[in-house]
């Protein structure tokens, strides 16, 4: 007897990122970290937001600086299971997804385990971002250690144009 | 000049299990082999929920069998979807309908079919008409049609 359902909920979206970030990820693809710098304290935030938390300024697309593509292991934590089993086929997301396409919408997928999700500080900001070590990194990864940030050959705009950080030290 | 990236676009995918319970359960295997529709009936206030249920106002007491129902009833309220959005279980337009079956008290929500949208009435008798391949799921009925009465 059928005891359960197995199913899934596959929705497409478009989240419209707004100024500040569209810059940052426009950096990305320009392989440059932009950071927002808050008018009014200083404080340079990466990923830049559109409101400083401290003084509550709005930051616009010219409150940027470029920073360099290194930084700092702040925390990390190391994933070694597999919590999503095998990526769905392209074709049954779009009979699935329907009338958006995968090509335009397409899924995101972790790694292979082991990976690490990373706090990185980079280097003249005031925040950190999250972002991934993968593969024989993995062996040098702890915290403090400096990392710089791979950018893929093709970039579109995308947090994961960087494709990982690699520990340098 | 770095290019502002307006928006970022992907799809979302969230894979489940839902254990039925033993009510549900058999309300599908029912469905499935004897082409049937079965409710639970409250223990306080007598009324049955279809498909099957806690009553939402005394919150749960029910017999502990199932009370079968007709798979006829009255149309109680209707859409008709003209555009399309993903995850939809036809292609537009189609009708989409709340009918109160004959023997439940609430509302069991299927597709209306067989008839032109146009004379689809608030009120009019629909029945379901089931599907030869049945699975044990709600599409075992492909969409309740109206009926002379």
């Amino acid at each position: 007897m059928a005891r359960k359902l197995d199913w899934d909920i596959t929705v497409p979206y478009k989240w419209t990122t707004g100024p500040v970030i569209g810059k940052f990820l426009g950096g990305l693809k320009e392989h440059t970290i932009l950071g927002g710098k808050c008018p009014a304290c200083k404080k340079v935030f990466v990923p830049p937001q559109d409101l400083c938390p401290d003084c509550y300024v709005d930051l616009t697309e010219d409150d940027f600086v470029e920073l360099k593509n290194e930084g700092e292991i702040i925390s990390f934590t190391q994933v070694n299971q597999n919590f999503f089993g095998e990526k769905p086929s392209d074709e049954y997301l779009n009979s699935r997804i329907s009338p958006a396409d995968v090509s335009e919408h397409p899924l995101l997928w972790p790694p292979e385990p082991p990976y690490a999700i990373v706090m990185v500080k980079i280097d003249g900001a005031d925040t950190a971002m999250v972002h991934l070590v993968k593969g024989n990194e993995m062996d040098k990864l702890k915290v403090g250690a400096r990392a710089k940030a791979k950018f893929k050959g093709e970039t579109i705009g995308h947090i994961l144009d960087i494709e990982q950080f690699e520990i340098i030290s | 000049m770095t290019e502002i990236v307006n928006n970022v676009q992907h799809t979302w995918h969230v894979p489940y299990h839902w254990s039925y319970g033993s009510m549900t359960e058999e309300f599908f295997e029912r469905m499935k082999n004897e082409k049937t529709l079965y409710g639970t009936k409250c223990t306080v206030c007598g009324k049955v929920m279809v498909p099957p249920g806690g009553c939402p106002i005394h919150l749960g007491p029910m017999e502990d069998k199932l009370i079968p129902v007709k798979d006829e009833g009255v149309l109680d309220c209707v859409t008709i979807v003209n555009l399309p959005y993903p995850g939809q279980p036809a292609t537009p337009p189609y009708a989409y309908g709340y009918i109160i079956l004959d023997g439940a008290n609430t509302f069991f929500m299927h597709m209306i079919g067989g008839v032109e949208h146009e004379d689809i009435r608030v009120g009019m008798k629909v029945k379901a008409v089931w599907n030869e391949n049945r699975n044990g799921d709600f599409y075992d009925i492909k969409y309740f049609q109206p009926i002379d009465t």
